[in-house]
């Protein structure tokens, strides 16, 4: 990113203590319509981005329940102090940490090899319909997701458990299973967001320079010797990009986890956003679960930064090698 | 060490044929540039050499072994891509060894073989850098070192210098000039520039439109085109063509170019086209006796600092390079001639005719 | 032009140079069937529904489950006469084209400011817009909710397209202004010097250039507004709810799950998203990335 324009601001050079030129008309023409365009968005981004957050952090302050009679009551940090000390909330983190991280190593490495797998047959007939076949689970919202999966792993009738009793096993009911729900939302995870770590692979694929893989064919390196030094060096930050993104989506990860098993059975699969808006809409303890929104708040911009820090190094590295 | 033979080799994309039916012998031991405009197909043959390319009819060989539908990891070819390749966060050296790995060669010959290629190219103070830090004039340099050391039959080059900024490509030419007598290898390299061509080729393989035109020493393709096209594209400016203002008849060739008529064979019969180079024709600020008076119609300055004059004798227009002098000072007319072992004759097929012209010269 | 100095009397080649040309030969591999086969692998789920909307009830809840059975369309027949489901539809349609089409004109003003003038802040604004398609939606839930309550705009059209409008700025913000950034400001500088006002180079000059980027914008917002669906449920209501409400509230709908309307309304929610991604697959990469990453696959 550019770095911006201050520096010679009337404002700054009012500070500097330099008298400020008056500003020739060009410039005031192209300051009114840099800031005018920009009015629009700014409203909209005022108005549902803005108000709603500093809202949020209004309630987190207060104790404020919606069962409850009586008004809300202003208990500063209280709400805050009572997260640190919540278990069950920091259990849940860590879920999430677990899952995060299981899903997008699963997901990485099995969305590269599918991702080569199309990459190698780019002559395949009817290339276009496979990728769109193959596309389709990622682009589906999670709660339908869910819910196709809910048919076919039916304890009495799905299809899966026809499977399971072909090879000889008793019928399973996969989503109250204590110890097979948590896996069987990670299945379910993996097989919406391999496709998406297939279509970032096959990104990185195409961004490596054709002369490079040819003369990596013509020198006949090795599978490894091509992969370290020819696909890696130039893909990598696709892939990173990739695995960002998945990463911050697991922070988001609520509907498709709601359906399948409303986090249950127990606690076994309630990740954070479960719990923030099982807090929300199920006890309806509205400052509190603000307290926990801001926190997952100031995680998703430190993972915005990090994912914006990436991008930036991609583009400047890009910059260098044109 | 080997020669390439291509065999009715032709490459159709759709209905676009980039080669067609292409039949030739790259020499042993001979380093033979394949020139021609862009998009005449000169790439892509070098592609089918080298396995990049299948193609549609015909076969490539490698000394005495049918290479057509052997994969290119297996055929012995080392090539240069004009976009720099060099393998990337790694050092030089490593770059240069990457090949010989898997090539299976044992570490203590890699290291010799490294060495001494570092040495030949000029690249042994920078053997332990990063080859990310390098310009792509010094990044091709490593490209060359890592095909040349791999010791393959045949070594080809896809426009190496064009992707080099202007000051490393003289630099860059002169080392692949010296290179190339050293190895003495069969080499075949692709390039539009005919400068580059002239300075480091023993063969010019000319293409056009997907066809070899011509393929010859540098000498002989420019003093004696096969074809209008040839005559053409060699050179600065490229030969002048009349369609139109000469006759030949019986063994005579009139012109109004002409002071006098110029005895010829009677095979020019059948020429439609005369021509001649800018370069090789006399000129005069003064009447000369087996001269003819041309208007100066344009005046340019050629980079050699030679003139470059339009000329007019009654309606026929010819371009010359005169020399500086005699260009300045020439104001509306100059005299020039034609001398008779520099003129060239075509037939309607635009395929040169031998009429006994250069015989006398 | 006639100077003989520049005539030429050869007919060059045709400038497509040939290594530019695409051999569009296709060919069969051995990796080109296993390729084929994970994609039938992953499309198996939604191809299991598409079965069932064909099914009856009862061969729905058939076990073992019937691969082989005669299928009906009752189950679409049933779907169209639902009272409902034709609102379902034109809330799912109106709301994402309507709220889109704002949001694309809104934030193409935006890119363009961003991407010409870089008002001071242009980073860090980028930076917000992005940040908020990156929390869980989750956690502005209560302060919507609460808000719309008061604006009484719970249930209304204006309020969740607002919503929706917002919605899909970062999106459509990241994604034109890559585009812009890509058409070089000697346009704007001519047109300019030409005596064109600044709204002529807005519209007239850079904008037809960036069509690819409108086109992307708009169909990946429309599927992503298509999607939406914890929103829809919390702030709308029986006039406004989408299809994946429609799917979500049907499923606890009296007891037990209607199967061969979730089957069926799944199936008519599906189509026509996997319709834009056979068409627009060049896309995807910018869509999934929300305009960051750019190429093709």
């Amino acid at each position: 990113m550019s770095s911006s324009s201050a520096p010679s601001s009337v404002a700054s050079r009012l500070e500097e203590g330099i008298p400020a030129p008056a500003p020739p008309r060009a410039k005031s023409k192209k300051t009114w319509w840099s800031w005018g365009l920009l009015v629009p968005v700014l409203v909209f981004f005022i108005l549902m981005n803005v108000i709603p957050t500093i809202w949020m952090l209004g309630l987190s302050f207060y104790n404020y329940t919606l069962t409850s009679a009586g008004d809300p009551q202003f208990i500063g940090m209280d709400n805050y102090t009572q997260l640190a000390g919540a278990g069950p909330l920091w259990l849940s983190l860590g879920r999430t940490f677990t899952f995060m991280v299981l899903a997008v190593a699963i997901q990485t490495v099995l969305g590269a090899v599918v991702g080569y797998l199309f990459w190698k047959s780019n002559k395949v007939p009817g290339r276009r319909l496979a990728l769109t076949l193959l596309f389709t689970p990622m682009i589906l919202t999670p709660l339908s997701s869910g819910l196709f999966w809910r048919l076919m792993l039916d304890p009495v009738f799905g299809v899966i458990n026809y499977f399971v009793e072909l090879v000889g096993l008793e019928k399973i009911d996969f989503t109250t299973d204590a110890t097979l729900a948590f896996p069987a939302v990670l299945v379910v995870d993996s097989w919406m967001w391999i496709p998406f770590m297939a279509l970032m692979t096959l990104a990185a694929l195409g961004s490596v320079p054709k002369a490079e893989l040819e003369a990596a064919q013509v020198d006949n390196l090795s599978f490894w010797q091509r992969l370290v030094h020819v696909i890696i060096p130039a893909g990598k930050f696709i892939i990173i990009l990739g695995i960002l993104l998945r990463t911050i989506d697991v922070f988001k990860t609520m509907d498709l986890v709601y359906l399948m098993t409303n986090g249950g059975p127990g606690d076994r699969t309630e990740l954070i956003a479960v719990a923030l808006y099982r807090l929300a809409f199920k006890s309806f303890n509205l400052g509190y679960s603000s307290a926990l929104a801001v926190l997952l708040l100031f995680i998703a911009i430190a993972l915005t930064s990090i994912y914006l820090f990436v991008l930036n190094l991609r583009s400047r590295r890009e910059a260098e090698n044109a | 060490m080997a020669d390439v033979r291509v065999d009715g080799i032709s490459k159709y994309f759709g209905d676009f044929g980039a080669v067609k039916e292409v039949s030739t012998v790259f020499e042993e031991g001979t380093v033979t540039v394949l020139l021609g405009p862009s998009g005449c197909g000169k790439t892509t043959l070098m592609r089918m050499i080298v396995g990049l390319e299948t193609p549609t009819t015909g076969s490539v060989m490698i000394g005495d072994t049918d290479v057509t539908r052997v994969p290119t990891n297996k055929r012995q070819i080392g090539m240069v891509f004009q976009y720099p390749v060099i393998y990337r966060g790694t050092t030089v050296a490593r770059n240069l060894e990457l090949p010989l790995v898997a090539a299976k060669m044992d570490s203590a010959a890699r290291k010799k073989r490294i060495d001494e290629m570092a040495e030949i190219i000029g690249l042994t103070d920078v053997l332990e850098t990063n080859v990310d830090r390098l310009d792509n004039a010094g990044r091709q340099k490593v490209a060359v070192a890592r095909e040349v050391a791999r010791q393959p039959e045949v070594l080809l080059f896809d426009e190496p210098i064009t992707n080099v900024d202007l000051t490393s490509k003289l630099e860059l030419k002169r080392s692949l000039k010296q290179l190339f007598t050293e190895l003495r290898q069969t080499i075949i390299y692709v390039t539009h520039d005919q400068t580059e061509a002239m300075s480091l080729a023993d063969k010019i393989a000319l293409m056009n439109t997907g066809r070899i035109v011509q393929l010859d020493a540098p000498r002989v393709v420019y003093d004696r085109p096969d074809d209008v096209f040839a005559g053409w594209f060699l050179g600065s400016p490229g030969m002048n063509f009349l369609r139109t203002g000469f006759v030949v008849e019986g063994s005579s060739l009139h012109s109004p170019l002409l002071a006098s008529p110029i005895p010829v064979g009677a095979e020019a019969q059948h020429a439609t086209t005369m021509g001649i180079r800018p370069e090789q024709l006399t000129a005069s600020l003064d009447e000369q006796p087996d001269h003819v008076r041309a208007e100066i119609v344009d005046k340019a300055i050629t980079i050699g600092g030679r003139m470059l004059l339009g000329v007019k004798v009654q309606d026929l227009e010819i371009k010359a390079v005169v020399e500086h002098d005699i260009g300045k000072n020439a104001s509306s007319s100059i005299w020039i001639k034609l001398p008779q072992e520099n003129l060239h004759l075509f037939d309607a097929h635009d395929r040169k005719i031998e009429a006994g012209l250069q015989s006398v010269g | 032009m006639t100077s003989p100095i520049h005539d030429s009397p050869v007919v060059l080649p045709e400038e497509n140079a040939p290594s530019q040309r695409n051999d569009k030969e296709r060919r069969l591999t051995i990796s080109g069937v296993i390729a084929w086969i994970v994609a039938l692998i992953f499309f198996a789920p939604i191809f299991w529904i598409f079965l069932a909307a064909l099914k009856t009830d009862n061969t729905i809840l058939a076990y073992p489950p019937k691969f082989i059975f005669t299928p009906t369309l009752e189950n679409f027949a049933a779907l169209i006469t639902k009272p409902n489901v034709g609102l379902y539809f034109f809330n799912s349609v109106f709301l994402s084209v309507g709220s889109v089409a704002i949001a694309i004109v809104v934030s193409y003003l935006a890119a363009y400011s961003f991407s010409r003038f870089k008002p001071a802040g242009t980073d860090f604004l980028m930076f917000l817009l992005l940040s908020t398609r990156f929390v869980p939606a989750a956690a502005f839930v209560i302060p919507f909710f609460q808000l719309f309550g008061i604006l009484n705009f719970k249930d209304t059209y204006v309020g969740l397209l607002i919503f929706y409008v917002m919605f899909s700025v970062p999106f459509s913000v990241w994604i034109l202004k890559g585009f812009i950034d890509g058409v070089s400001q000697r346009f704007d500088e001519t047109g300019l010097v030409n005596g064109a006002s600044r709204a002529h180079v807005i519209f007239k000059v850079v904008l037809p250039q960036v069509k690819p980027g409108l086109v992307a914008a708009f169909v990946f917002n429309i599927i992503f507004v298509w999607n939406e669906f914890l929103f829809n449920f919390q702030l709308g209501g029986r006039n406004t709810s989408t299809i994946p409400v429609a799917l979500f509230t049907s499923l606890y709908d009296g007891g037990a799950t209607n199967w061969p309307y979730v089957a069926s309304l799944g199936t008519a929610y599906v189509l026509p998203l996997a319709i834009l991604i056979f068409f627009f697959q060049k896309y995807l990469l910018v869509g999934m990335t929300f305009g960051t990453v750019r190429g093709e696959v």
